[in-house]
């Protein structure tokens, strides 16, 4: 039984739980028919997020008995890379409809569209050959290191939307004096922030094989998760002394 | 606010307001900002909710913002009462706006002449009132559609977002 794989496994689908509860929440708000589009492409981030991390979940836990065949591995990254695209997409065209008031589904969506095709082609070119489970994280193996442009592209196009998102998204902070709409941008800004980082950083990979330490690198996501959530559903005792509303 | 929108913003917001349709808001941001009269957005209590960059350039210390201050404080001292009557003369309905010749008090302490333009902003945009301070220094003031309209298009614009914010964060 491979140990890290169970920790990584039970750890990645805690947090799915989480987003996942986040985004339902989110899809279910009631918001005026103009903010409904945003407000869905919101709740589609984090239930794309949660997505995501539930195929890592599954090829962790199913790593913990053997280690899953090739075919399973790639098809998984394919839809990983699938729901990360409508993620990022969800989240992009919310903030933009936040900033201009404007609707920019069109635009953003090729964009995301031209990425994934990007993606999809880098994974194809590196004819993937082989499965390592490396401190319980499940990744195919290239037998080509696959460079340039093609690559360079769709990556930087996977990370800094994501780190400028955030930090675009706590600008907002300073846009309003509202005690509520201030905490949740705070926290949700951060919490996406430290959420990116640390799963950029993978520092579980750190741990050197320690149950332990693996644990608590794989941990740190989840508390950046649950951060998020206290934004939505602070508990009473913020609420009463700052009078921060949660969510409806 | 930073950069310079040129003419095609003003243009824009100058054509929506001539067809009396809303001014997409970062074109009535842009308008707001670019205009060179020193414009402000004031709460009913006379405190500034906004000002432009030519209000920066003229009033604001380097290390602070004007957001926040009292109105009156721009003002000299023998200048502050003809304000403050201006801005009771509005509180009557039939009185959308008035003007009246001040000193003002730039950053550095220095007062200059100027007019003094204040409204009262639309009920449906806000409470408060918006106000200009024209430097009456200035020989040759350059001929802008109107600040009111400005103004009560970057509140427009500033009251729609909060209200974005408060339905989606």
């Amino acid at each position: 039984m491979n140990d890290q794989a169970l920790v990584a496994g039970i750890t990645a689908l805690l947090g799915v739980a989480v987003y996942l509860y986040i985004g339902i929440r989110l899809a279910r708000r009631t918001v005026s028919p103009e903010a409904r589009l945003p407000a869905m492409q919101f709740a589609a981030f984090w239930i794309g997020i949660g997505a995501s991390s539930a195929l890592g979940g599954i090829l962790s836990l199913i790593a913990v008995v053997q280690t899953p065949p090739l075919a399973l591995v790639v098809a998984f990254l394919y839809y990983q890379l699938a729901v990360i695209c409508v993620a990022l997409w969800g989240l992009v065209s919310y903030l933009a409809y936040l900033y201009t008031g404007r609707d920019l589904i069109v635009p953003i969506t090729v964009l995301y569209v031209l990425e994934y095709a990007l993606l999809t082609y880098y994974v194809s070119a590196g004819f993937p050959d082989r499965v390592s489970v490396t401190y319980g994280s499940v990744n195919p193996v290239y037998a080509t290191t696959v460079s340039g442009l093609l690559v360079a592209v769709p990556i930087l196009l996977l990370v800094f939307p994501e780190l400028i998102a955030a930090l675009a998204y706590f600008r907002l902070f300073f846009r309003t004096r509202d005690r509520t709409v201030r905490y949740r941008i705070a926290l949700v800004s951060w919490g996406i922030l430290a959420w990116f980082l640390l799963d950029f950083l993978n520092l579980g990979n750190d741990s050197g094989g320690n149950l332990f330490w693996l644990a608590v690198g794989r941990s740190l996501s989840l508390i950046a998760a649950l951060v998020v959530l206290l934004a939505y559903y602070p508990p009473r005792m913020i609420r009463d002394r700052y009078q921060i509303a949660r969510i409806a | 606010m930073t950069g310079r929108p040129g003419l095609v913003a003003v243009l824009a917001v100058t054509a929506a307001v001539a067809e009396n349709r809303p001014a997409p808001e970062s074109e009535a941001r842009a308008y707001f900002d670019v205009s060179p009269s020193a414009q402000f957005l004031l709460d009913p209590d006379l405190r500034i909710r906004a000002a432009n960059q030519a209000a920066a350039r003229l009033f604001a210390s380097k290390d602070g913002s004007l957001v926040g201050r009292a109105f009156g404080d721009l003002l000299a001292n023998s200048s502050r009462s003809s304000g403050t009557q201006l801005f009771a003369l509005l509180a009557t309905p039939d009185a959308p706006g008035h003007r009246v010749a001040v000193e003002g008090v730039t950053a550095q302490g220095l007062s200059f002449p100027v007019e003094l333009v204040g409204f009262r902003l639309s009920a449906s945009v806000s409470g408060g009132f918006g106000a200009v301070l024209r430097d009456l220094r200035d020989p040759a003031p350059t001929r802008t559609p109107s600040p009111i309209v400005a103004t009560e298009a970057y509140t427009l614009a500033e009251l729609l977002m909060a209200n974005r914010l408060r339905e989606l964060v």
